[in-house]
């Protein structure tokens, strides 16, 4: 099982963050969130602050940070990359190969009628997310990134696979036909999305289906 | 952070879909705090509690319901790194503090400071009766991790860049980290001239905590004259008032 990470350590800015001769302050932490790409929730956890602490911090941007383990914390993690203790998670990219030469072995199929291959297409549905998702993860530009938590279960789901092979590969397929049927929902080759689709089957109300080409008058009744 | 196995029976998890009582139960066996489980789950605090007062619902996320089903089937998967106690950092410090040049009388006490931490603190680090993990300063934990790490990769030279890096937060805030007399980094400390700079017989000139940006802008001082000569003129303008409407003034003046 590989350990985490850490980082990429993207060139920083020094003249951003050049602590050099002056306090970390309040506007440092935000700097450094940036830098890192992190969320809220991700930079309160790196710093080990609670949500009110970050705002306050973030409300005296000039002020050095009034509690110097934040502060001498943010200059490790500045000046010193091997520092770094968050995990990386990998890109959609670098786990679809893995995801589909283990799909390749395995028996497990999109459905129990037509048996399609797990294939690119599924791989959407099975981190929780639509159908079309990996294509957009997968664009030369991205449009959308994963959500925190996929990229969480993108982490979880490449050790899974180098851990247990096929046998982790069948039994996180197994999961999420589970996961599925409790929500009303058949993964199979016509499942497109998690919520599309309502428990019983039945079309979400107030939405007419589209069609294709104009409406055919109806037919008289014969007499 | 690996945790050991979950009880597979107290989970139950093979024929059943994840409900919200189960983040509880993870939250619990990996024994993290509310904030540390948003980061693992990689959600938002007020959709964790959101997911907590409704124990038996699923969870609308599926990307949520299949992360905490793979932490809790394969514990080996976990990401979280390992905040170490301050006593496993402690050798590790005593090391380097042997082959610097730093020389301090309380070792201990400094290993504390050098954190950011009152100076007693490192008593009850070391006893061995240590508090609970979750009850550490969560800023401390992490900064042990770093500090640990720096002593791991650079040695002496990263020690004494740590130490000197330490200096310099105290200098700022008006303290003396090689002072043996210096017992907390408490800003109130800092606020006049520091006690511990002054019982040392330090001359440095004290550099006072920088003010907080004001969001208004204060009335500049009035002389006291100005203030009397705008008081004797509302009190003229008082008197006409009343001669003009022939009332007396009242008690009130």
């Amino acid at each position: 099982m590989p350990l985490p990470t850490a980082p990429e350590s993207r060139l920083l800015d020094l003249e951003l963050l050049d602590l050099s001769d002056r306090p970390v302050c309040g506007r440092d932490v935000l700097v450094l969130q940036q830098w890192f790409g992190l969320t809220q929730t991700e930079m309160c956890y790196l710093l080990g602050l609670s949500v009110p602490k970050w705002n306050h911090y973030l409300n005296h941007p000039d002020a050095p940070l009034n509690d110097p383990t934040v502060a001498l914390l943010v200059w490790l993690l500045a000046t010193c990359p091997e520092t770094r203790f968050l995990p990386r998670f990998p890109e959609p990219a670098e786990v679809l190969p893995l995801y589909l030469e283990t799909a390749r072995q395995s028996t497990k199929r999109l459905g129990a009628i037509r048996k399609t291959k797990l294939g690119k297409t599924a791989f959407g549905l099975l981190v929780g997310r639509e159908v079309t998702s990996a294509n957009r993860w997968l664009a030369e530009h991205q449009t959308r990134l994963p959500s925190p938590q996929v990229y969480r279960l993108l982490f979880v789901l490449r050790n899974v696979l180098w851990a247990h092979g096929v046998s982790g590969f069948d039994a996180w397929v197994e999961r999420v036909e589970l996961e599925a049927a409790a929500r009303g929902l058949t993964l199979s080759s016509r499942m497109t999305s998690w919520s599309r689709m309502r428990p019983g089957g039945d079309p979400p109300p107030g939405r007419e289906r589209r069609r294709s080409g104009p409406a055919k008058p109806a037919e008289p009744a014969p007499a | 952070m690996v945790p050991p196995p979950p009880d597979s029976q107290a989970f139950d998890l093979e024929h059943r879909p994840l409900r919200g009582h189960d983040l509880t139960r993870l939250r619990q066996w990996t024994g993290l705090t509310i904030a540390d489980c948003c980061y693992l789950l990689g959600v938002t605090p007020p959709r964790f509690h959101d997911y907590q007062h409704r124990p038996d619902d699923l969870l609308d996320d599926p990307a949520v319901a299949l992360l905490a089903w793979a932490l809790l089937r394969y514990p080996e998967a976990h990401y979280l790194p390992a905040f170490p106690e301050p006593a496993a950092v402690y050798p590790a410090y005593a090391h380097a503090l042997q082959h610097s040049g730093v020389a301090w009388s309380d070792p201990d006490g400094a290993f504390a400071l050098l954190l950011g931490q009152p100076r007693r603190a490192a008593e009850r680090w070391l006893s061995g009766l240590g508090s609970p993990r979750q009850t550490v300063h969560p800023p401390l934990r992490r900064l042990l991790l770093a500090f640990e790490r720096l002593l791991a990769t650079r040695g002496v030279a990263g020690f004494q860049a740590f130490v000197d890096r330490a200096r310099f937060e105290a200098r700022v805030r008006g303290l003396d980290l090689d002072s043996p007399v210096l017992q907390t980094w408490a800003r109130h400390g800092a606020r006049g001239r520091p006690a511990a700079a002054a019982r040392s017989g330090s001359t440095e000139v004290f550099r006072r905590w920088p003010a907080a940006p004001r969001r208004y802008t204060p009335h500049p001082p009035v002389a006291v004259a100005a203030r009397q000569a705008v008081a004797r003129r509302h009190a003229a303008r008082r008197r006409a008032a009343w001669r003009t409407r022939g009332q007396p003034p009242g008690p009130g003046g």
